[in-house]
């Protein structure tokens, strides 16, 4: 009987030893083509990478940024990168270059460079409102609230007046004003027509709302902003909500329509996790054998730590690895969402020193919401 | 989500508009990480040829070769990678060089296959070379003005032995592939890494945290180092030189400098374990610290010795270096390490700090106004400060 046990297990792990041999090559399998029509590969844009004057070099940089930020291919941000090399680094760059290359450092998620760089770029030009609009993101990641409605302030001095108000309401939401935000940012949404804007004006009222505690509230806005913009932060920001209050079935909707990037995948592997659908096992594989050829570049382990911790801790519910991922990927960002990964994976890990050492680092940094509340 | 604010996102909607409509028609797959070429090296030993296998993404071709998608129709038919093949073999060898012992290695690139990978379709071509003697090394420029993040990732075996690299067309063009040398991996997080890392972090904290040495110098600035051989003007002054009365100024040196490294030592370590809390009060109580003892300088009161001060106030700025350290989030096993580490780092920052004081000192003390500018100005100006950092703080 033993032995039987033992020659099934045996016999199990060769299988799947074999299954997850058999995914691995499926990652680079060959192609055969077997005619001349056959499609081989659907290509996106093609950007603009030389430019001779700062204006078209500017112009061409935005379009990359905006590809990037659409589609979510990070290919884009080496592209604006190539088209802003002559200027790149040089102390006397145009202050609009610099800026746009602060904002690739941002999407990258390098914080420390986009803030060095648009520190200088704003001494060169103080008035610069989309430099000042970046910085205070960069603050606002970085957990430094004060510092974030300094430059807000900068904003409304460069003459933004609604971006600046908008840039105010989000930081004194983080830190706890979440009605003044709300009655804010409705009164903001009736100053202008545009709906993109207006839909954008949503999603923040949306957060503001999740802050507060009002899961159904913040669920009405993050829809009525889809209905008017669709979004690709503001759909993952909809579906986290569903995923986080167990309406999986809801998420996924919303997630099958956006560009599949490591954040899209995680997020609907976890959703068919949770609806017991076995697909979500080839999308973790997809997932690890992504996250394996990151690994392959050599970049800086801290940038793409958020989605290694979403993965331990939703798709492996190893806590003590989501742990210590969602822990270094804090010492680069500090959104509430990177808070509420952290304190999720300690909760799984049963680690209470470390879930203590999380709320007083939330206590410390002065921020303000609900989802991260002691439980 | 880190939702970036874009005044520039509605300016470029009309602009992008026809790629978004190209976008919703094919739905192309969008990369999930940044450009990389892949070449794969296989070779047992030194007397046998080795074979590079290189693939690039038809992605990163479209960028580079105008000829491409031909019809710019923006999907790419087999017979349109066919008919571009010796375009891409042709800037593959203007743009890729292998040299071995110094020596170009002319690589006769031919076809292999198409493969999928997990950011796209790549085309793999593959060629052989003798390479017996002397490093083999690559020079790689591909996608330079096109890809700033491009990279080539090598791997595979030279010799029998593995080989791994990566080269950058725009920072490193240029990797040697000497047999046996081990891939560089980020080194294990150890208590001594730990260590390393927080001891310049404790540092840079002193440094650049003019409160505390604020502090210290109101602690330092009453206490005589040298003593003037007239005793009589200490008379118009002679509280001021109090503590130096009686005892060598440079042994009450090294008890108020050792009591403030006591004091906020202490804090340091209870707070960061966890076993007190720091207050919201710690900051403004800083900047007060400066002022009383500054106040004290001026008006001097037996009761408080600058030694006493500097321990009993050590105290509270040891819980301001705790929040640096709780910030840090350390894991509990490396917490030593890094505690030590963070707070040898203050105390060596510290001890910079204070003989640089002693040098403006020593130079000074022998100017006739040394008491009334240095050390009484000084003291009204560490009050002001301190005034100032106080309101700030509080408000």
């Amino acid at each position: 009987m033993i032995f039987l046990t033992t020659t099934y297990r045996i016999i199990g792990c060769l299988l799947i030893a074999l299954c997850t041999a058999g995914l691995a090559c499926a990652a680079n399998r060959d192609i055969t083509p077997t005619s001349d029509s056959q499609i081989i590969e659907k290509l996106t844009p093609r950007v603009r990478t030389s430019a001779s004057t700062p204006e078209a070099a500017a112009l061409a940089a935005r379009q990359a940024i905006t590809l990037a930020r659409q589609t979510a291919d990070v290919r884009y941000l080496g592209r604006a990168q190539a088209t802003l090399q002559r200027w790149w680094d040089q102390p006397d760059a145009p202050a609009e270059l610099a800026v746009l290359q602060a904002t690739v450092h941002q999407s990258r998620h390098e914080f420390a460079a986009a803030h060095r760089v648009l520190q200088s770029a704003l001494q060169r030009e103080p008035l610069h409102a989309q430099g000042w609009l970046t910085m205070a993101t960069l603050e606002r990641v970085a957990g430094r609230y004060s510092a974030a409605l300094t430059a807000c302030a900068a904003v409304e001095r460069a003459g933004a007046a609604l971006y600046a108000a908008a840039c105010t309401l989000e930081t004194t939401s983080l830190q706890g004003q979440h009605d003044q935000a709300a009655k804010g940012f409705d009164a903001l949404r009736k100053q202008t027509k545009d709906s993109a804007t207006q839909a954008w004006l949503l999603s923040l009222a949306a957060e503001n709302e999740e802050r507060a505690g009002g899961d159904a509230a913040a669920l009405a806005a993050y829809q009525s902003s889809l209905a008017l913009d669709k979004d690709t932060y503001t759909a993952l920001g909809a579906a986290d909500l569903l995923l986080r209050t167990a309406r999986a079935a809801q998420a996924l909707p919303l997630l099958t329509p956006l560009p599949d990037s490591d954040a899209v995948l995680l997020r609907r592997a976890y959703a068919a996790k949770l609806l017991g659908n076995p697909t979500w096992q080839a999308l973790a594989n997809q997932l690890r054998q992504r996250i394996e050829a990151l690994d392959q570049r050599g970049d800086d382990p801290a940038a793409h730590a958020r989605e290694r911790a979403l993965m331990h801790l939703w798709l492996d519910a190893d806590g003590p690895r989501a742990l210590a991922s969602a822990q270094l990927n804090l010492t680069l960002q500090k959104e509430p969402f990177d808070w509420w990964l952290a304190l999720q994976s300690a909760r799984l890990a049963g680690q209470t020193s470390a879930l203590d050492k999380l709320q007083q680092g939330i206590a410390i940094t002065g921020l303000r919401d609900a989802r991260l509340a002691k439980q | 989500m880190l939702r970036p604010y874009f005044l520039f996102i509605r300016c470029l909607r009309t602009l992008s508009a026809a790629a978004a409509i190209a976008l919703a028609l094919c739905a192309p797959a969008y990369a999930h990480k940044a450009s990389d070429a892949y070449l794969l090296l296989d070779n047992s030993s030194a007397a046998e040829s080795v074979t590079f296998q290189l693939s690039l993404a038809l992605r990163d071709l479209d960028a580079a070769i105008d000829t491409l998608d031909g019809d710019n129709n923006r999907e790419l038919e087999w017979a349109e990678v066919r008919q571009n093949l010796p375009a891409i073999q042709n800037w593959v060898a203007q743009g890729m060089q292998l040299t071995c012992a110094s020596k170009a290695l002319v690589l006769p690139w031919a076809f292999e296959s198409l493969e999928q990978r997990s950011d796209g379709v790549y085309v793999r071509l593959g060629a052989a070379a003798v390479c017996d003697q002397g490093a083999l090394a690559v020079n790689y420029r591909l996608l330079q003005n096109i890809d700033a993040t491009h990279r080539l990732i090598v791997a595979g075996l030279l010799h029998g032995k593995p080989v791994a690299a990566v080269a950058s067309p725009s920072n490193k063009p240029s990797v040697t592939l000497s047999t046996g040398v081990d891939l560089e991996t980020a080194a294990a997080q150890s208590g001594w890494s730990a260590f390393a890392q927080f001891f310049p972090e404790g540092v840079h904290h002193l440094a650049t945290g003019y409160d505390h040495l604020a502090f210290l110098l109101a602690l330092l600035l009453p206490i005589m180092l040298y003593r003037k051989p007239q005793v009589q003007t200490a008379s118009a002054l002679g509280s001021l030189t109090l503590h130096s009365d009686n005892r060598p100024g440079l042994w009450f040196l090294l008890r108020t400098v050792t009591g403030f490294t006591i004091g906020h030592s202490v804090t340091l370590v209870l707070a960061t374990l966890g076993w007190i809390a720091s207050p919201s009060w710690v900051e403004p109580a800083i900047a007060v610290t400066i002022g009383v003892s500054a106040l004290l300088n001026l008006y001097p009161q037996r009761w408080a010795r600058s030694d006493a001060l500097a321990l009993g106030f050590g105290l509270v700025h040891g819980l301001g270096f705790s929040n640096i350290m709780r910030e840090a989030n350390v894991s509990d096993s490396l917490l030593p390490w890094a505690l030590a580490g963070f707070n040898l780092g203050v105390e060596a920052g510290q001890l910079v700090g204070v003989a640089l004081w002693c040098c403006v000192h020593l130079v000074l003390v022998r100017w006739r106004y040394y008491e009334p500018v240095v050390v009484r100005g000084g003291s009204w100006a560490l009050l002001g400060l301190a005034s100032y950092w106080a309101v700030q703080r509080l408000t």
